[in-house]
């Protein structure tokens, strides 16, 4: 296991097995509120809570019928206590259901208000209810609960059958404390799910059991060939179905943070994916089992293996490839450059590429489109290379001990140069080669390969590097008068080049970079290398700035960082519930050389600094020195780790702070 | 061998390309000056509205336009709404790229078809088509075509050719023609050459252009849209929607018509009735009634967007929001003066253009102008203006939202403009007490009270919408003080018309005062320090707009550490301008250092030579707030 995934409380599967789930009983009944669950007017855990869900209570159960085989009835109820206005929005609901496959049987709704030591009801109306069109694939379904107040305790109950055998993900988690979340899902034998559970907070008990059940009725069967015949049969047969239950109770609630990867990574949760069927007498149908087979299944798809190999749509252009470069490296360089320069992303992720030549032709599509492409046209090359599919950042992390493929959003490539993988995005107008955009910097992806593939590290190959050449002469007002050069590596030449994109001319970019920069006056001398990846960016400009010397008698205050002085600490709270993801690592250098006047000593100067946080996973070197009329400032900043864990919090808000404060210290010069 | 290949392909390829080429657009059609400032240049614009009858308008539209950098992508996408009263067809959406050559043209399949989502509609019928294309090769054009069906003649709309900052127009056409039975009235601002108006068969054509229109730059403190932009109102007299039908010739019949649609909308159960009188019952002043009822209202209720149809423009019967407590603004201001009727005060329903920086209603130009419905309640003359949709509004209080701007009161007789009431700059104060001991190490704690009031209410007004943790959690970002621990703190408030609320706080400051030497530097201003300097220009083109209208006090007084002595205090500033003033001055008492600060905001109109004064006002002021004071020690 990666190390970034150690706090998540990623458990091996251990039911406890108890006697029979279904006898027990259920944790709530439409409509029985107890004397506690009116008297609650707090919750002591979270006094700041503004509202409780006293029970989410789901069911997912296979029902059987003759004319529709088995389907998945799912059923919820909800029970939640508004305690103040700023709640209210926790009445309002909203659940998403297939246009193809769900059906929703009922969904009933009561608010429940105290009046006068009598208990009012007030029910949800059919009005009240919308269906809305959500997307091509589902619809939504939305309430607003009626009569909703402070101390009001509402109670939801729906039913949704499904002819799909998709059985819903729980969440245990939500922005409200839950005391009680519990869900029991009943598999019948035919069919196994893969399940994962995700999340910060462990789910808290999980049972599991067996038990048969019996099945009686007619079933009629066409059978084709010279003759077309139909047979009626009865019949009766047993089966074994296993019941199993998650509870969660005192569930806290999902707060969130500044500085953390998707909601979807920390939020506590059990999701299920069909593996296999297998009916009796049939041979079984593998949905996904391991990952050897996912990589069969994708490598079978019409959609991901047929894109890989062929290339027909670009066999025109890898033959002037081939023609024009000798070397595999150049090759590579080649074939990407190719890629990426035709093909526009249209902004979508997919690990699937549904028209390949339409893509090609029209010079956009999605992840999948163009990086599926990228793997074919090294293929046609002869050269080895495989698609590796990935989860973008927003999308949350990667699972390898949960194998379900709905977890990947997003493909690139991989191609062995020197019997190593090169990683490759075309996506990016921006990126070098073999430097991954920040959203596929996610932990690890899977490589798809005939032999089953393997597990590739999503490291930053670069960091985000910045630094900044001052050099700067002051005249008897106090003018600050001088020239800068800026220079952009990385991934900061990667932000660098996307900002500039936003600009007809280099004039425009330094004018609305100056008006954050105010008391400093600019004037451009270049914006060098915008276009030449993999080189850095640089930008050089003439400084002027009549403000920034600060004047208390006869002494000059000069605060030496100018426009690269930090005053804000990015970490404000005391305390931090999930780590600090910075996606690369960081480093900051400013060099600032001052001339000091005629007529001026220099009174005092900041003292030097050294700062390292343990195992360097951060440092901050500060040094002034003078020599003559000049005064040379550095100051370099770096965080050499991407993650840190939220028991580092302390220590790097304190990294901060000692930062600023050393950052702020002010030379004084003295008017003689 | 392989050359040989090569070079057939190549051949083939050129002569493929040569045959499929037409060329559309390129960018070297566009004049030099066009090209100017300008992130996108409109090449092309022209918009046909037929008005055929009170409940049909047709519309074609046609625009071309070349982007030449990212930030002005989103003005080359198709994007129309449209719902039960309109629908959009034969839309076309074509990409070429610099040379004018095509590179796509969106299929029928490229098109998304949703329903518009704006996050907090409940329910609406509001849907919309669209396709977003772009490319990353700057610059790229984008021809968008398509028509429109509007079943109402409500609002026409108006036609506004320059997008926005920074886009220059090639050549923009608006033409409008009506049937002789629904004529219109125009209204032009900023045009440089006015429109034409032509007779043809009975109908009447109404056609304005704009040709070569320069990018315009943005500058900081400038008037509305509407000073600078050219624009065209259109509206009808006699319109129709959804069957009802009205008169916008004046702000009286536009009235009339909002008052039939909410006739007889006010009817309240009789339990509630008798409830609300009950309620009542032994006070004998209308304004407590009133406050009772409007707490009521903020305790029984919540807001919840709701557009359907005619719901748009006509509210919810107020039995059905007594039923299911929610409404939208019309629904709930329509409730409260319900609730207000039950107990027989009478009310007005008013609609209003709301915003903060909305620009105001013409009020020249009767017609569909509105966002937003309020209440008001004469009182016998002692008017009291009510936001309904707010929880946690103070009674009375309209806040940036609504105040100081023409709307419509709706009368028996019609409607009936109107003006609310505005928070003047003696109301809107931000005055401040506090005390600060600073250690010799330069830490600092700080104990100190703000009291907000009236407009300035709402710099901390969002404090009262949190829970206590957020609360906390909010004040450690709203403080600029790095490495700060709050120790203590609360929050407090009246509910008045004029609101005054206040803030505690007591924190500690590590490394306050910075450390230098044998001297340590204090600021003086730790908690409201001004610090904007509006950028220079090199020539200012339009007047110069100031909207803040307050006054701001700072008493601070801090105890300095034993061990050190002053060598240094700011000297005493005093400033006045017709944009605002300011005044500061310390005084040393022992280790005591009284420091009294305050800064008066001037609003106004002022022509585009006083830029660079206000500009030197605003820097002045940041300047003096960054004083420190210079300790040296004994």
């Amino acid at each position: 296991m990666k190390k970034t995934h150690l706090f998540l409380a990623l458990i091996a599967f251990l039911f406890v097995a108890i006697s029979t789930i279904q006898a027990q009983k259920e944790p709530i009944k439409f409509g029985k509120i107890s004397d506690e669950e009116w008297q609650l007017a707090v919750y002591e855990k979270d006094t700041a809570a503004t509202a409780v869900v006293f029970c989410d209570y789901g069911v997912s159960d296979f029902i059987y019928s003759e004319s529709q085989g088995f389907q998945i009835q799912f059923d919820r109820i909800q029970r939640i206590k508004i305690f103040k206005k700023e709640g209210y929005q926790w009445a309002n609901g909203s659940f998403l259901i297939s246009k193809k496959y769900d059906k929703v049987g009922k969904l009933k709704g009561v608010t429940y208000n105290q009046e006068g030591g009598k208990v009012v009801k007030t029910k949800l109306d059919n009005d009240q209810i919308f269906k809305e069109d959500y997307n091509k694939y589902f619809d939504v379904m939305k309430f607003e609960m009626p009569a909703v107040k402070e101390g009001s305790i509402i109670e939801v109950e729906y039913s949704i059958t499904s002819e799909s055998w998709d059985i819903d993900d729980w969440q245990f988690q939500t922005g409200i404390p839950t005391l009680h979340s519990e869900y029991r899902v009943s598999v019948p034998e035919y069919f196994y799910y893969k399940q994962l559970e995700k999340g910060f907070f462990p789910i808290g008990s999980k049972l599991a059991n067996v038990r048969t059940t019996k099945q009686t009725g007619t079933v009629s069967n066409r059978t084709e060939g010279r003759v077309t015949q139909t047979n009626f049969q009865n019949y009766a047969f047993d089966y074994q179905v296993t019941d199993y239950m998650f509870i969660s109770k005192d569930v806290p609630a999902f707060y969130t943070e500044e500085y953390i990867t998707s909601r979807d990574n920390y939020i506590s949760e059990i999701q299920f994916e069909l593996g296999n069927v297998k009916w009796s007498n049939q041979p079984i149908k593998n949905y996904t089992t391991t990952w050897e087979a996912i990589a069969k299944l994708l490598l079978e798809d019409s959609d991901f293996g047929s894109r890989i190999d062929g290339g027909w749509a670009i066999k025109d252009e890898m033959a002037v490839v081939e023609a024009l470069n000798t070397t595999p490296e150049a090759k590579v360089n080649a074939v990407f450059e190719l890629v990426r320069g035709k093909m526009n992303w249209d902004g979508r992720n997919s690990i699937y590429s549904f028209d390949q030549g339409k893509a090609w032709k029209e010079g956009s599509g999605s992840s999948g489109d163009i990086n599926l492409l990228l793997v074919a046209a090294f293929r046609r090359l002869n050269m080895e290379a495989y698609p590796v599919i990935l989860s973008t950042r927003a999308n949350g992390f990667v699972h390898p001990a949960q194998i379900i493929i709905d977890q990947f959003n997003y493909v690139i490539a991989a191609v062995k140069l020197s019997d190593k993988y090169i990683l490759l995005d075309a996506t990016d107008k921006n990126c070098p080669i073999g430097i991954l955009p920040e959203r596929c910097l996610n932990g690890q992806g899977r490589l798809i390969s005939e032999k089953g593939g393997e597990w590739v590290d999503l490291k930053p190959l670069a960091a985000n590097k910045k630094s900044y050449q001052f050099k700067i002469g002051i005249d008897a007002e106090g003018k600050l008068i001088g020239s800068v050069n800026e220079k952009y590596e990385g991934y900061a030449a990667i932000e660098q080049r996307v900002s500039l994109k936003y600009y007809t001319d280099d004039e425009a970019y330094l004018k609305e970079y100056q008006k954050n920069h105010s008391p400093f006056d600019m004037t451009l001398d270049s914006i060098s290398w915008k276009a030449d990846i993999p080189k850095p960016v640089l930008v050089s400009y003439q400084f002027e700035s009549e403000d920034w010397i600060e004047k208390a008698g006869n002494l000059w205050m000069i605060s030496p960082l100018l426009l690269g002085q930090r005053t804000t600490n990015p970490f404000k709270l005391e305390k931090r519930d999930y780590p600090v993801d910075y996606s690369f690592p960081h480093s900051t250098t400013h060099t600032v050389t001052f001339t000091i006047p005629d007529g001026f000593v220099v009174e005092n100067l900041p003292e030097t600094k050294k700062m390292i946080l343990p195992e360097r996973t951060a440092s901050f070197m500060y040094s002034v020195q003078q020599t003559g009329n000049t005064i040379v400032v550095v100051s370099k900043f770096d965080i050499n780790k991407v993650t840190f864990l939220p028991e580092e919090y302390a220590d790097l808000k304190e990294f901060y702070n000692q930062v600023i404060a050393a950052q702020a210290k002010q030379i004084i010069l003295k008017k003689l | 061998m392989k050359t040989i290949h090569l070079t057939y392909m190549l051949m083939f390829f050129v002569v493929t390309i040569m045959y499929a080429q037409k060329i559309n657009y390129p960018v070297s059609e566009i004049p030099e000056t066009l090209k100017k400032n300008a992130d996108a240049v409109i090449r092309e614009h022209t918009v046909t509205k037929v008005i055929i009858n009170d409940l049909r308008v047709e519309s074609h539209e046609k625009f071309v336009v070349t982007i030449f950098n990212k930030s002005a992508q989103k003005l080359g996408y198709f994007d129309e709404g449209y719902d039960k009263h309109s629908s959009v067809s034969h839309y076309s959406v074509k990409l070429f790229d610099s040379k004018g050559v095509l590179i796509k043209k969106a299929k029928s399949k490229d098109f998304l078809d949703v329903k518009a989502f704006d996050g907090f509609t409940l329910y609406d019928e509001n849907r919309r088509i669209y396709y977003h294309p772009y490319s990353e090769k700057y610059p790229y054009t984008v021809e968008l075509e398509f028509s429109r069906i509007d079943k109402q003649t409500l609002s026409l709309g108006g036609w506004y050719p320059v997008y926005d900052f920074n886009v220059a127009v090639q050549n923009a056409v608006c033409n409008i023609i009506t049937d002789a039975d629904c004529p219109i009235r125009t209204k032009e601002l900023n045009m440089a050459v006015p429109g034409q108006k032509t007779i043809i068969d009975e109908k009447t054509h109404y056609s304005w252009q704009l040709v070569n229109y320069n990018a315009l730059e943005e500058e900081p403190f400038l008037p509305g849209y509407s000073q600078i932009f050219p624009q065209v109102k259109f509206a009808t007299n006699e319109f129709n929607y959804d069957g009802y039908r009205g008169s916008m010739s004046d702000w009286k019949t536009f009235g009339s018509w909002v008052r039939e649609l909410n006739k007889d909308r006010q009817v309240l159960p009789n339990a509630t009735v008798s409830k609300l009188q009950a309620m009542v019952e032994g006070i004998d002043n209308d304004i407590d009634k009133i406050e009772l009822l409007y707490k009521y209202l903020q305790d029984n209720t919540r807001y919840v967007s709701i557009q359907l149809g005619i719901g748009g423009w006509q509210t919810f019967e107020a039995s059905l929001v007594d039923e299911t407590k929610y409404g939208d603004c019309k629904a709930l201001s329509n409730y409260m003066r319900a609730l207000l009727n039950a107990v027989n005060i009478e009310s007005n329903y008013i609609v209003v253009r709301a915003g903060k920086d909305a620009s105001p209603i013409d009020v020249e130009f009767p017609s569909q102008q509105f966002n937003h419905a309020i209440l008001c309640v004469p009182n016998k003359g002692d008017t009291i203006w009510l936001e309904c949709t707010d929880q946690k509004q103070p009674f009375g209080y309209l806040g940036s939202f609504t105040q100081n701007r023409h709307c419509l009161l709706i009368t028996e007789e019609g409607g009936k403009l109107v003006k609310t009431p505005e928070y003047t700059r003696d109301s809107n104060t931000q005055f401040s007490t506090n005390y600060c001991i600073i250690d010799s190490a330069g830490n600092c704690q700080l104990k100190g009270k703000t009291t907000y009031k009236a407009l300035q209410y709402e710099n901390i007004a969002r404090y009262f919408y949190r829970s206590p943790k957020e609360q906390k959690e909010e004040l450690y970002k709203d403080l600029n003080t790095p490495n700060s621990t709050i120790l203590n703190y609360s929050f407090e408030r009246n509910n008045e018309p004029i609101p005054v609320a206040s803030r505690q706080l007591e924190l500690t400051i590590n490394k306050y005062g910075t450390t230098n030497g044998n001297r340590l530097f204090i600021p003086v201003n730790p908690l409201n320090a001004f610090n904007f300097i509006p950028e220079k220009l090199s020539s200012r083109k339009y007047p110069v707009e100031l909207r803040s209208n307050t006054f701001d006090m700072d008493t601070l007084t801090f105890e300095l550490p034993e061990s050190y002595s002053v060598e240094y205090l700011p000297e005493p500033i005093g400033i006045s301008t017709p944009y605002g003033e300011y005044v500061s001055k310390g005084s040393l008492d022992g280790n005591k250092f009284t420091y009294i600060r305050s800064l008066k905001m001037a609003k106004g109109i002022f022509p585009p030579e006083d830029y660079e004064k206000v500009r030197e006002f605003y820097k002045t002021i940041s300047n003096a707030d960054a004083a420190k004071l210079v300790l040296i020690k004994k």
